[in-house]
């Protein structure tokens, strides 16, 4: 039975997808069925638990399809956790959407979409082989085109079309350096990849290894390679931007890593130095990231740009090749998932309340919006890595990787970095919490109908120290649930990361390290 | 678990560790005296503010932050709760939410994160150069190498010395502390600021321990810093027509003489221990002290609705208690005998000696100048105190307002305990500093110390001398002030006709500011002739201009960043619009890769370029203008000094005469109108107490005191 589970964990999504888009169900119920189903998917995937923990592989090959390698599966730590991840998001953000969808068209398609995405991320998590990776990593990268065009309107479908192309430039680099390191090896499997070692560092394995970096490094946003991200993950719903940048991105992550610790593997990569072009762009990308979010104005923007440089993080420390590196990595992915998408989520109940998208619009929200902005606070505090919340701790792991990994320089990044995100997160929870003095109760004036009763047109309401009730609802309990089970995770987390899931975490570095 | 004294919370991966050692527990002590009477004050201070449960939060997160930070073992575990202290403490500044205290506020909170994170810098550099951040445990192991030293060296100082208010980065201090509600500011200037000083007496001594090589060049560097805040601060206090802000600068002021004391404790190290007390008796006695400073002024506030200093006219007279604490309070700032600030002040006048003794003749300057900011201490708590004690004006005054219990006791409790800590120096040394003391030391220091003070007594008469030397010498500085003879912060308003030094220095300075003025102004037509034609194609952006931020240098550097980001951003548009030509290519089936898809590309990566190169020339630009703003204050303010000389040793007696003349007569300013406060509910009226805050306040200080002090009386 439990070979079975990846397997169906990848099935069903596709299974529920196609199902959504057909039955004759009003929206409402197919949105339900959805959630229902991707809640279960957790669960599923939380009974793997204790088999992964002991270390017994989980290996399933499905010969039948795609007829000379088969589909194969193989549940190993790293994909786990990613799996278990992927399947936490995008179940609260399902939670989220069955409320924040209702106001937007084309309910059933984002419902299918979401659900065949889900089956890609899943299936890069659990492939076994380069050639399913690069399959499920395919339609991963396609079908999430629909989720970033969902609005429909011209700004979309201009970010969608950039998204697009970049995503096909990014497979077909992929596709070269699969072919390749199979014309080199003859073999596809992660494991045997493990045990093969690169003949020599010839021009043609520096051309594998440097498409390996463009296709992964697209996907996950590195900086010279980045420009779809801050116009895609704006522009979609925000369920589904929580999706892209609190999951979506963190395949490229995985690709890489999947490349720096099993294709190539460590010993290769410290004697060829190829990793330290990987090192020096994810620097640039921490710091170009952070600044440019400086100046933004959009929030979704501000956080896209955020995720720039967070992704930045991750790729630094896989790519320093030490175990505290990669351990710090690793934590960050998880941290950064619950984080972001938390703070996504936030930023869609900001403008599902108010309509508001800027910064600079958001006088006195947490006023209004308390929970919400709360979620919002702690989620921002853990992105500038403020003790005791989840970003801190992988922050502390790759300062611990860059300093012994002998390049002391990143760690002035790392803080540099740390600076600059105070910069721009903390100033929208002074204007959302401490602006009393200034443009007082901006953000209590255009509202939808139901939000003002009774209030003339042109007068000014009540202080709302006064009103009994604030004049912005807060949000319906299905939308706040996942942000603040978002922030309490990264709470939680950040007070004991070595709790499980998190523990995997420590179980991979064992893997790649040793001891 | 509790292994020994450490204890051990699994949490965060690395474990959080507390150790409670002497030193911790004197400074745990003063936090849990000084919060448990600033929030018994903040019942009847704050009973008509707004937001009051975020601001008792914060207050606790405070404490719990500043306990923390003193009792953490490791340097993990002190970048937590020094995060905590900075995050909850910068709500209670902005606790107003007005322009002014916004402003001050991020000044404080990004300064403060700044310090933070040289601390988290360290931290990450000790764990993994010897594998563990404790304080304990570091002066044990084998030192790590040098380069791995001086940088953990370099951003501990750095990071505590922020938050001391050391002078280059001091000047959030004066902002922060005077917009804050008064309770806060006592906090703040009571026990934040000693977080810092704390930070700076383990880092030296553990330096001194590893025997750090440079220690003798930081400890002077450190001296010489202390030196210029404080009389820097003392020159600033000197003219601040506000209450609080001359608070504020007092604190600068005398925190420097804290930091001068852990640095010359430092250069001395094993041969006069006894400047380690002296740093520490001082802190005892400035957070005593100016926390009860704090609470008087936020009272003079409530009571009279104004903050200047000369609105508390005559008003000692009618509140006694606050006349009281005030009086007292002063007079433990500028160091009178009977009081704490005596014995710390003395201590510290030994050290001097003994540091001018013992070092090359350069070092017998710090004498003098320790004398001179000890007279403009005396000074500028005079400008403070007389209002409060001249007999109110003549007329019909409004009837007095009875001021609250809870509002004038605090201050008065907490400046009494400054007289308690001047008059029985053999119980708190002995009890409280010395063994505080002994955890700084290094072991062969302990029996130098237990000699040094067996000597020391507190009331000897070259001493007592000494102290009537500063007072006398304060008054002279006072009466300068009052005759307008001090140099004046307008430097556009002076004219020297008589001093051919600051004219010279004046030339000098103007000609330098021309001269850079012309290199920045080449050196940016040189780069626009470069970068122009490229730069032509894109639209104009609007620049900065950077004269505008130029006092401040985190604005400076804000502005800086923020223009570099745009930079980026639309140099980024630029290499985008490339990108999306490929796709339009691919779209159009045009061939491809065509001249034009290159020709974009190559356009692409030169914006790019123009763009860093233009980001890196404004950035230039920028240092150069506040360089050449820069270096004609320096210069302006030598001539200031050499002109307060002049004028000093021309008028001495003059001034004096006119200063005994001037007290006589000196008037009160009218006094402005009593706040109209509602009328308070009965069981305020009963207690002035809100029950709701109390319970939860008073309870958990109180029980605090309780276990501290019972810890501390089995310990010995």
């Amino acid at each position: 039975m439990l070979p079975l589970i990846p397997l169906i964990s990848v099935a069903v999504p596709l299974v529920v997808g196609v199902l959504t888009l057909l039955l004759p169900w009003p929206a409402e119920r197919r949105a339900r069925f959805s959630t229902l189903i991707h809640a279960g998917l957790l669960l599923l995937l939380l009974g793997l638990f204790p088999a992964v923990r002991a270390g017994r592989p989980l290996t399933y090959n499905v010969a039948a399809l795609l007829p000379p390698h088969g589909l194969f599966l193989r549940v190993d730590t790293l994909g786990y956790l990613l799996a278990l991840v992927v399947a936490f998001i995008w179940f609260l953000s399902s939670l989220y959407a069955l409320a924040y969808m209702q106001c937007e068209k084309h309910i059933p398609r984002y419902w299918a979409f979401s659900n065949f995405t889900l089956c890609g991320c899943l299936g890069v998590a659990f492939a076994g082989d380069l050639f399913s990776f690069f399959i499920f990593f395919e339609f991963m990268s396609l079908i999430s085109y629909m989720l970033v065009i969902h609005t429909e309107t011209p700004a979309a479908l201009r970010a969608g079309a950039k998204y697009l192309y970049l995503g096909i430039i990014g497979g077909l680099f992929l596709l070269y350096a699969i072919i390749a390191t199979y014309d080199l090896a003859g073999e596809l499997s992660f494991t045997a990849l493990r045990s093969f070692r690169f003949p020599d560092f010839s021009l043609y394995t520096f051309s594998i290894f440097l498409s390996y970096v463009i296709g992964f490094g697209i996907k996950a946003g590195m900086v010279p390679l980045h420009v779809w991200l801050p116009d895609a993950h704006p522009v979609a719903p925000a369920p589904a931007s929580a999706l892209l940048s609190g999951v979506l991105l963190k395949t490229g992550a995985f690709g890489m890593a999947r490349t720096f610790l099993d294709v190539f593997g460590r010993t290769y990569l410290e004697a060829a130095g190829w990793a330290q072009i990987v090192v020096v762009l994810a620097g640039i990308s921490i710091i170009f990231g952070s600044l440019v979010a400086i100046v933004q104005d959009d929030l979704k923007r501000r956080l896209a740009y955020s995720s720039i440089s967070q992704m930045g993080y991750i790729l630094l420390g896989l790519s320093l090749l030490t175990p505290y590196g990669v351990y710090g990595a690793v934590l960050h992915i998880l941290n950064h998932a619950l984080m972001k998408s938390g703070l996504f989520l936030s930023a869609g109940a900001i403008i599902y309340r108010t309509g508001r998208h800027k910064v600079s619009e958001l006088d006195n929200i947490g006023r209004a919006m308390p929970c919400t902005l709360s979620a919002f606070t702690v989620s921002a505090l853990a992105m500038v890595g403020i003790p005791p919340l989840g970003g801190f701790i992988s922050k502390w792991y790759l300062g611990l990787g860059a300093v012994s990994g002998g390049q002391p320089l990143f760690l002035v990044f790392l803080l540099l970095s740390s600076f600059l995100n105070a910069l721009y997160y903390l100033p929208i929870v002074a204007r959302a919490f401490f602006n009393r003095a200034a443009c007082p109760f901006a953000a209590f004036q255009v509202l939808p109908p139901e939000a003002a009763p009774g209030a003339e047109p042109g007068t000014r309401p009540a202080a709302p120290a006064l009103s009994p009730q604030p004049l912005v609802p807060e949000l319906p309990r299905t939308m706040l649930l996942p942000i603040l089970t978002l922030a309490a995770c990264t709470v939680f987390y950040g007070l004991y990361p070595a709790c499980p899931p998190f523990s995997l975490a420590r179980e991979v570095v064992k893997t790649y390290f040793g001891g | 678990m509790l292994q020994g004294s450490l204890l051990v919370l699994p949490l965060l991966g690395e474990g959080l560790r507390w150790q409670c050692d002497a030193l911790s527990l004197l400074f745990v002590l003063l936090t849990l005296w000084v919060g448990l009477w600033a929030v018994l004050y903040s019942f009847p201070y704050l009973a008509h503010s707004h937001a009051r449960p975020r601001f008792y939060l914060c207050w606790f997160l405070t404490l719990t932050g500043c306990v923390g930070s003193f009792l953490a073992a490791d340097l993990f575990t002190l970048y937590l709760f020094f995060e905590l202290m900075s995050l909850a403490s910068w709500a209670l500044v902005v606790h107003e939410e007005d322009y002014p205290a916004l402003r001050a506020g991020n000044t404080y909170l990004y300064l403060s994160l700044a310090g933070g994170l040289c601390l988290l810098a360290a931290a990450v550099l000790l764990q993994t150069a010897t594998g563990t951040s404790a304080w304990g445990r570091l002066a044990f192991l084998p030192p790590p190498p040098f380069t791995t030293q001086r940088l953990v060296a370099l951003l501990l100082t750095t990071g505590f010395g922020l938050k001391a208010g050391l002078f280059p980065l001091h000047f959030w201090l004066p902002q922060a502390h005077p917009v804050a509600p008064a309770p806060a500011s006592a906090l703040l200037s009571g026990i934040l600021l000693k977080v810092g000083a704390y930070g700076l007496l383990r880092t030296m001594s553990l330096l001194a321990r590893w025997r750090f090589p440079a220690l003798a060049a930081l400890g002077t560097l450190l001296a010489g810093l202390a030196v210029l805040t404080m009389l820097l601060g003392a020159h600033a206090a000197l003219r601040q027509p506000n209450v609080k802000r001359l608070l504020a600068f007092s604190s600068v002021s005398q925190l420097g003489y804290v930091v001068l004391g852990i640095a010359l404790a430092a250069l001395l190290a094993p041969v006069f221990p006894l400047a380690w007390p002296a740093a520490l008796y001082h802190a005892l006695n400035h957070a005593l002290a100016k926390a009860g400073l704090f609470l008087s002024a936020g009272a003079l506030g409530h009571l009279t609705g104004s903050l200047d200093c000369t609105a508390a006219s005559g008003l000692a007279w009618r509140y006694r208690g606050l006349g009281v604490s005030v009086t007292l309070g002063a007079a433990a700032m500028t160091g009178l005998p009977g009081l704490s600030g005596y014995i710390s002040k003395t201590l510290l006048h030994h050290t001097v000696v003994a540091t001018a003794g013992s070092r090359t003749a350069a070092w017998r300057l710090l004498e003098p100048v320790f004398l001179l900011a000890s007279a403009g201490t005396v000074a500028y708590y005079l400008v403070f105190l007389l209002p409060w004690i001249q007999k109110a004006r003549s007329g019909p005054s409004p009837a007095p307002q009875k001021a609250p219990l809870l509002l004038w006791l605090p201050p008065f409790i907490l400046t009494l305990s400054t007289v308690a800590v001047g008059l029985l120096p053999h119980v708190f040394l002995v009890r409280l500093i010395v063994p505080a003391a002994v955890d700084l030391l290094g072991e062969e220091e302990a029996p130098h110390l237990a000699a040094e003070l067996a000597h020391f007594h507190p009331w000897s008469g070259p001493d007592l001398k000494g102290a009537l030397l500063v007072v006398l010498l304060g008054l002279v500085v006072y009466a300068a002030y009052r005759r307008g003879l001090l140099p004046s912060w307008r430097p556009a308003h002076y004219y020297m006709p008589w001093a051919p030094l600051a004219r010279l220095l004046q030339h000098l300075a103007d000609s330098g500011k021309r001269s850079a003025s012309t290199l920045a102004g080449r050196t940016r037509a040189a780069l626009a002739a470069l970068l122009v034609p490229l730069l032509a194609r894109l639209a104009g952006r609007g620049g900065t201009d950077p004269g505008e931020y130029k006092s401040d240098p985190l604005a400076l550097l804000l502005t800086v960043l923020t223009s570099l980001g745009a930079e980026l951003q639309s140099a980024e548009e630029g290499m985008d619009s490339s990108y999306t030509h490929i796709a339009r290519r691919a779209v159009q089936r045009a061939p491809f890769p065509s001249a034009d898809y290159f020709l974009s590309l190559a356009e692409g990566l030169l914006l790019v370029t123009c763009h860093v190169l233009r980001g890196l020339d404004a950035l230039l630009n920028q240092g150069g203008a506040a360089l050449a703003h820069g270096i004609p204050h320096l210069f302006q303010a030598a001539a200031h000094l050499d002109e307060a000389l002049e004028n000093l040793s021309t008028s001495g007696a003059r001034a004096v005469h006119a200063f005994l003349c001037r007290l006589g007569r000196l008037e009160a300013p009218p006094r402005p109108a009593d706040k109209v406060l509602p009328p308070p509910a009965r069981w305020e009226e009963l207690l002035h107490l809100d029950l709701l805050n109390l319970d939860v306040a008073v309870l958990i200080l109180a029980l605090l005191l309780v276990l501290t002090l019972l810890y501390f009386l089995l310990q010995a």
